[in-house]
């Protein structure tokens, strides 16, 4: 990881302009209920994974989202793509409202907007080589039409992802390939569409240490050099904070602070912000409430706690934090939080 | 790191390497082989067609019972001749002679008798009155006797028979007969069969059979007696006696026969004997390899395809189309199969393609639950919804992610399933419910049981269908385990 520095974090990214737009989004997975319970006219419950989540991506931006497991970051990611119907809420890709748009326009969107997933050996057909995966969006989008024609974009998309010669590799099956090889393929097919917005939902989180970092400069190149939009997903902190120019901290299908990283790395104002952070940095002794762990598990999504939803395991809460839900907040000029004390 | 949750695509070279190792499946790939070639080359491997009957004498034995068995030591076997104006010798000729004549392509024989004299017939005048106190007087009869050399050197037989057709060509005052004569080696006539006519007469079919009862009369035996082995009680040569005879009018007399065809059947016949019909079970068994194995595969193949498209579009689309199609497959697999298929069959009519129908509409719900299972589990998996990130319609996730990666499981599904279908149709043949056109060996089975080969105790009859299809099945099955051992290691479908 060592070729990124920190101190890139600062320059300067296509400013203001905004490419995605979510506003109060909402994905309920409704849970299935026995005859019984149907009988009883028990109300319908849902697994509430997406809670109603706002933000903005900026041209050009890598923005990170980091929470912990199950917090919903993924269903967010494709609920945004609309590979998941979204049960409230409106997207944005620059002035195209995605939640609105029909099969067809969808279609025609996706050349625009694509996604790398989390594990590169489930994501990719087994039955296929590496150059049926790379042509497939191709073909789908009807841009070849044969898979003769493919060749000179899955070529470039292999260079794209630093995989030389592209020959060596074209006719192999994921399964004769690393799983790093993998990711990158997995990039590049992302890539052969020339979208402007990739969602890249914890593309490193089963890669190997040593080569984490290679996808990730892979992914901050493609964001400098050809200005490709990248919402991050990631657990790791650590990561998001090596490439990402803004960051959004998750918890239980909410959004509790997002800022610009430096900011809110070195700031944190949330009680969940600075225990991850406390999770990942060493712990400034002279902070207080750093590192604190929080008590307990998290709590089922189905149903979350009321008012504040990290009210039970929160070392700073208050009578308020359990009847109160705290709006999401400026701080200061791009800095936000939704608690009743960060700021206090 | 690695999680190996796929089953790795496996290449046909890779396949094979591992099937060859097998030794059931290579057993069973044998055998299939072998039925294939006889199903392809059937007209080469007999000389007859499956319908052809008569071809020798009721459940006639196989001929190399001969060699075998004491008691078949000498059997007839089939003698059939035509008889033509070349066949033919002539060996009596009083006032007439044999013609060979081309009647619509055909040969026929003419006996041509010359006319008389009408002055020589009825005298005038005084001479008349002398001749009036004469009368009843036989007028001379002209003969032509046609003959032909039967060499017999079997026991005697159960049947014979002569067949042609007839017409005679004459003036009005002139007549006919026709005599049918055989006489033995040792110089004994039989008179089988006699007619005679006045002036023109139209065809006529002339019918010889031993097992006549006219027959009979005239030989003065009763109806319980056997002509055939009298008439034909010792070896060597019988000569065959068409005898027609004319008192000829004042035109010529023209007695046409077309040829005639003498049949003794045989008591022993080919490779496997004859059914009820005379007909060759050797031909019918090697026929009925064709009609097994087409009916196996593509009710199979149908089968497998409903159940896959079912499953495919059930499992991936969910929602009522599935439930419902799910509640059908429920009451299909609990219908007992057989007696609906009787029902349906007797409704539908008989062919062979409503029996491989109703084979494949009684046979898909199993792979499709399969299938069904399968699709639930892979519509899930990451490469489907990448295909969808990229824009791909339901039909093409289902067509290129879904459908390759349930066809090994239903591959060696489809395989089993083949002999299934095979016992299905041998069965409802074996029920009388098959097409009565084709020779399968249900219908093999079915006719030994309803005329009378456990009577006769005629194992030819029986055995050679029942180990048919007892070995196709099971080489299918030995192939069908073999496939589902190497393609789908963790799953094995019961069907
Ligand atoms: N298809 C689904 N049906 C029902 N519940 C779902 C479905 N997908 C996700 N969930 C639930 O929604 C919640 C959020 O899941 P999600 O996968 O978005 O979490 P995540 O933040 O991506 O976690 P991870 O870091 O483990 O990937 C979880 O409680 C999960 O069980
Ligand atoms: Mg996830």
């Amino acid at each position: 990881m060592g070729a990124v520095s920190a101190t890139e974090q600062e320059r300067s990214v296509g400013h203001g302009e905004v490419i995605l737009d979510v506003e109060n989004l909402v994905k309920y997975f409704p849970l299935r209920r026995g005859i019984g319970q149907s009988l009883r006219r028990e109300p319908e419950r849902a697994v509430k994974a997406v809670d109603g989540v706002s933000f903005n991506v900026k041209k050009g931006e890598l923005f990170g989202v980091v929470g912990e497991s199950g917090c919903g970051k993924t269903t967010m990611g494709r609920t945004i793509l609309r590979l998941l119907e979204p049960t409230a809420g409106r997207v944005t890709f620059e002035d195209i409202e995605v939640t609105a748009l029909s099969v067809e326009q969808l279609k025609q969107l996706r050349t625009r907007m694509q996604i790398i997933f989390q594990d590169p050996y489930e994501s990719m057909n087994p039955r296929l080589d590496v150059h049926r995966i790379i042509a497939e969006p191709l073909r789908i989008q009807g841009m070849v039409s044969n898979s003769k024609d493919a060749i000179p974009y899955i070529e470039k998309a292999l260079e794209d992802v630093e995989m030389t010669p592209p020959e060596e590799y074209l006719y192999r099956y994921p399964h004769e390939l690393s799983g790093g090889q993998r990711q990158r393929i997995a990039v590049a097919r992302a890539l052969v569409l020339n979208p402007e917005f990739i969602v890249a939902d914890e593309p490193v989180s089963m890669l190997d240490v040593s080569i984490r970092g290679e996808i990730l400069n892979l992914m901050l190149n493609l964001s400098r050099e050809r200005g490709v939009t990248f919402l991050y997903i990631t657990h790791d902190l650590a990561t998001a904070r090596h490439i990402c120019d803004r960051i959004a901290v998750m918890y239980l299908g909410k959004m509790v602070e997002k800022g610009p990283t430096d900011s809110l790395v070195k700031h944190p104002l949330h009680p969940y912000t600075r225990a991850l952070i406390g999770a990942v940095f060493v712990p400034d002794p002279k902070r207080k409430g750093f590192g604190k762990v929080l008590k307990g598990e998290v709590p089922s999504p189905v149903d979350p706690p009321s008012g504040c939803r990290l009210h039970p395991r929160c070392p700073i809460a208050q009578d308020i934090c359990k009847e109160v839900e705290p709006e999401l907040v400026s701080a200061d000029d791009n800095h936000m939080v939704a608690c009743h004390f960060a700021l206090g | 790191m690695s999680k190996n949750k796929t089953q790795t695509g496996i290449s046909a070279p890779t396949f094979w390497e591992q099937y060859r190792r097998k030794p059931l499946g290579m057993v069973g790939l044998s055998i299939v082989i072998v039925y294939v070639f006889v199903a392809i080359f059937a007209p080469f491997l007999t000389p007859y067609n499956p319908k052809q009957i008569l071809l020798a004498d009721r459940i006639a034995a196989p001929i190399w019972f001969r060699s075998v068995l004491p008691k078949y030591d000498d059997a007839p076997s089939t003698i059939r001749t035509t008889l033509g104006p070349d066949e033919w010798a002539v060996s009596e000729a009083t006032g007439g002679r044999l013609v060979a004549e081309e009647l619509e392509g055909a040969a026929v024989s003419v006996i041509e008798f010359e006319p008389v004299l009408k002055d020589e017939v009825i005298p005038e005048g005084e001479a008349a009155l002398l001749e009036i106190e004469e009368y009843p007087k036989e007028p001379e009869k002209s003969v032509v006797e046609l003959s032909y050399v039967v060499p017999y050197s079997y026991s005697p037989p159960k049947t014979f028979g002569l067949t042609f057709n007839y017409w005679v060509d004459a003036s009005s005052d002139s007549k006919t007969e026709l005599e049918f004569v055989i006489e033995t080696p040792e110089g004994k006539q039989y008179n089988l069969w006699g007619k005679s006519y006045s002036g023109t007469l139209g065809s006529q079919p002339a019918r010889i059979d031993s097992r006549d009862l006219t027959l009979k009369q005239r030989l003065g035996l009763t109806i319980f007696d056997d002509p055939a082995p009298r008439v034909f009680s010792s070896k060597g040569d019988y000569r065959l006696l068409l005898t027609a005879r004319s008192i000829p009018g004042e035109e010529p007399t023209r007695v046409y026969i077309s040829n005639a065809e003498f049949y003794i059947p045989g008591n022993v016949h080919g490779l496997l004997g004859a059914d009820h019909m005379g007909a060759d079970l050797w031909t019918q068994l090697i026929y009925g390899t064709r009609i097994s194995l087409s009916i196996g595969l593509s009710a199979a193949a149908i089968s497998v395809a409903v159940g896959t498209a079912v499953g495919i579009i059930c499992g991936y689309l969910g929602g009522v189309v599935d439930e419902f199609m799910m509640r059908v497959v429920d009451v299909l697999m609990a219908i007992p199969t057989l007696p609906i298929l009787i029902i349906l069959g007797a409704i539908l009519g008989k062919s062979v393609w409503n029996i491989v129908l109703l084979i494949s509409a009684f046979a898909w719900m199993g792979t499709a639950r399969l299938v069904r299972s399968q699709t639930l589990s892979l519509r899930e998996r990451v490469f489907v919804e990448s295909a969808k990130a990229s824009g791909a319609s339901d039909a093409y996730v289902m067509l290129v992610h879904i459908l390759p990666n349930v066809l090994p499981l239903v591959f060696a599904g489809m395989v089993l399933r083949i002999p299934s279908a095979i016992l299905t149709e041998a069965s409802l043949s074996f029920l009388g419910l098959g097409d009565p056109r084709v020779a399968t060996w249900g219908r093999m089975l079915h006719n030994a049981r309803g005329f009378g080969a456990f009577t006769t105790l005629a194992w030819w009859w029986l055995v050679p269908p029942g180990l048919a299809i007892t070995f196709l099945s099971l080489a299918f099955v030995f192939i069908g385990n073999t496939v589902n051992e190497i393609l789908n290691p963790r799953y094995r479908e019961r069907s």
